[in-house]
């Protein structure tokens, strides 16, 4: 029998975006579809949002639609049961126009806008406050995750968002997964996850069956990035060829090792399990430089090295977990983190860039303007590599 | 979430009131008894079932499909819907959110080895596909569903119990209506001073004696449960509506009466 009349009966009752937002304009779009800034239209509410509108699943050269994709629904999974001051609140999930939409919290900047601010024209060092309330924030929210046993699995500052408030939301939870006691090894469900500047040496030697760990190694990353404003191993991501084999990121690997050393069994037991174990043998053999780096940066806390350290621990085992990480001695001494990272700052950022030229969601309110930002070209949003 | 079952979604949204349910039966109680109902959604939980020990799906995934097409079933009345495509979607979409995708064909084909002696599969990819938003919508898109099954292995271990209880214990929660998964764990143990472990759950007993009705009144409806009685189950469920009383009917009849009145004065 025919559900005409159910289908009916729901598409009349089914509310329209433009009679619940104002779309104030474009704000980006990547694999997974585009984004847009939105206002509400509740007098009471006036809030602005950030809606994502998914691209649907095609397949075939007929491009038959076949439902909406893994990344979606993990995200609209994850996000429903989600609730912290430090993950980017979902306020509702609308269909329309045979596309999802998801109602996100607006936030004002990422930390791939703010590390690019403050490289441009001229590199200006973010002040220790800040970085350090980034990083607990970061942690804050990141720890939560993971005491619900969800990993993210895509941690970089372009996914890191900040409210103009200066609180840190962590966002895009399109890779992000629960972890408890999985159906099947992690590995088989995605076989790269990541983005490759920020992939623990676990993955890069194609371990099967990886932790929570994984994601505090990107977050030693992005605390390296946040003090220097340059990605701390940035290698060049060997293509993948065809899709069944897994390519060993050799250059990745030595950017790592290049400053942290080799591993050796000593520092990571169980390194000769993993898969890609006999490639190491053809690596030249380079000391630890991490302490003598960061003597030359512009933090000059001991602890904060040790934090760092600790993050970037090559046996994810010994890696420090993000709940040991918020009770490092780092944030117990002066600058101590706040929750708004901007507190007490003379720097102004930029408003996000939003843009009138989308066709698909037009605008339904005038594009407001934007703070004055001298048109630098930023090769780091275009050619930073992402996790397909 | 995860972490915290009282937090999550299912637990905040979705353990729904007696009223609530018997509103969404209303409509088919008026074609079909209650056990009949019950019998042609047991029948459906078994189709989800054949399909996922096809596809070779672990037991959650199963439970999970189950759990959203109850939950569809919360909301709409099976005489209004086609419950085939709707189980169709649960499966497709429970295989997703249990990170064990699958193609939608594969659902699709064993759908309609499934049906074939029964009514047929009539739907293609995209209709599945197009559906699947209608089901999101009708689960409020809270997805994550917590299985008892962790909690079980746990209890039986604790009360030492043997393997056939468990299964025991496994069948009742997977036919059952509630998920609450310490209040099910008292069926099929017996023998035993349950005085104190009843007390250190800290539920209500109340709730465990209505669980306990629920549950054997379920029995009850099962035993005579026949595979081959289902077609004319479904059949007296989806026949046309038609008026019952005669007033309805006079009703009916009455614009008919007018108009040939009117063509009559004509």
């Amino acid at each position: 029998m025919s559900m005409t009349e159910y289908k009916a009966k729901r598409d009349s009752c089914r509310q329209k975006i433009a009679s619940k937002y104002d779309i104030l304009g474009f704000i980006s779009s990547g694999t997974y579809g585009r984004v847009y800034k939105a206002k509400s239209k509740n007098k009471d509410d006036g809030k602005e949002y950030a809606i994502k509108k998914f691209k649907p699943d095609k397949e075939g050269e007929a491009a038959t639609y076949i439902g909406i994709s893994q990344s979606a629904c993990r995200e609209i999974a994850l996000c429903r049961e989600l609730h912290h001051e430090n993950i980017v609140g979902l306020q509702e999930v609308l269909l329309e126009d045979k596309s999802i939409h998801m109602v996100f919290e607006y936030a004002e900047h990422d930390l791939l806008q703010i590390i690019g601010f403050h490289s441009h024209p001229e590199r200006k060092f973010m002040s220790e406050y800040t970085i350090k309330s980034f990083l607990w924030q970061l942690l804050n929210g990141v720890a939560y995750l993971h005491a619900n046993w969800v990993m993210h699995r895509d941690l970089k500052p372009a996914n890191i968002l900040v409210t103009a408030n200066g609180v840190v939301k962590v966002g895009d939870l399109g890779l992000a997964r629960l972890f408890y006691k999985p159906l099947q090894p992690l590995f088989n469900g995605d076989k790269v996850v990541v983005t490759i500047w920020y992939r623990a040496p676990e993955l890069l030697l194609g371990s099967r069956h990886y932790t929570k760990a994984i994601d505090i190694w990107a977050i030693g990353c992005i605390f390296a990035e946040l003090i220097t404003l340059r990605p701390i191993f940035k290698g060049e991501e060997a293509k993948v060829e065809n899709k069944k084999t897994v390519p060993f990121q050799k250059n990745q690997l030595q950017k790592i090792f290049d400053i942290l050393g080799n591993p050796t069994k000593e520092r990571w037991p169980t390194i000769d399990q993993q898969p890609e174990y006999p490639n190491l043998s053809s690596f030249r053999q380079t000391p630890n430089i991490l302490r003598s780096l960061y003597q030359s940066w512009p933090i000059k806390s001991d602890q904060g090295c040790n934090l760092l350290a600790a993050m970037l621990e090559y046996d994810p085992a010994k890696r420090i977990t993000a709940e040991e990480a918020l009770n490092h001695p780092y944030f117990q001494e002066d600058p101590k983190p706040g929750m708004d990272s901007f507190a007490g700052q003379p720097v102004e950022f930029p408003l996000r860039r939003i843009t009138n030229e989308d066709k698909d969601m037009r605008a339904t309110a005038p594009v407001q303007k934007a703070h004055p930002v001298p048109a630098v070209k930023d090769d780091r949003t275009t050619k930073r590599p992402r996790v397909e | 979430m995860a972490a915290n079952f009282w937090t999550s979604s299912h637990a905040t949204h979705w353990i729904l009131d007696r009223r609530r349910l018997e509103e969404a039966m209303k409509e088919d109680l008026e074609y079909v008894d209650i056990a009949t109902l019950t019998k042609i959604k047991m029948w459906y939980y078994n189709i989800i079932g054949k399909i996922g020990k096809r596809l070779q799906f672990r037991q959650q995934v199963v439970a999970t499909a189950i759990v959203y097409f109850k939950r569809f079933y919360t909301k709409n009345s099976m005489r209004s819907t086609d419950p085939s495509l709707v189980a169709a979607t649960c499966i497709y979409l429970a295989c997703k959110i249990e990170e064990c995708p699958q193609h939608i064909k594969h659902i699709i084909t064993e759908m309609k080895n499934a049906l074939a002696n029964h009514g047929g599969f009539d739907y293609d990819t995209s209709k599945v596909a197009e559906f699947e938003f209608y089901l999101l919508e009708e689960l409020e898109f809270y997805l994550i569903v917590y299985h008892p099954y962790r909690d079980l292995t746990i209890i039986a271990k604790n009360l030492k119990l043997e393997e056939s209880n468990l299964q025991t214990a496994c069948m009742a929660t997977k036919k059952g209506v509630h998920h609450n998964a310490p209040q099910i764990e008292g069926h099929g143990i017996n023998n035993r001073n349950m005085v104190q472990w009843f007390a250190d759950l800290n539920v209500e007993i109340e709730e465990i004696i209505e669980i306990t009705q629920e549950i054997l009144s379920l029995y009850s409806i099962w035993k005579d449960y026949s595979e081959e009685s289902i077609p004319a189950m479904i059949q007296s469920l989806k026949r046309p509506s038609r008026p019952t009383t005669p007033q309805q009917l006079q009703q009916q009849l009455l614009p008919q009466q007018q108009q040939q009145q009117q063509q009559q004065q004509q």
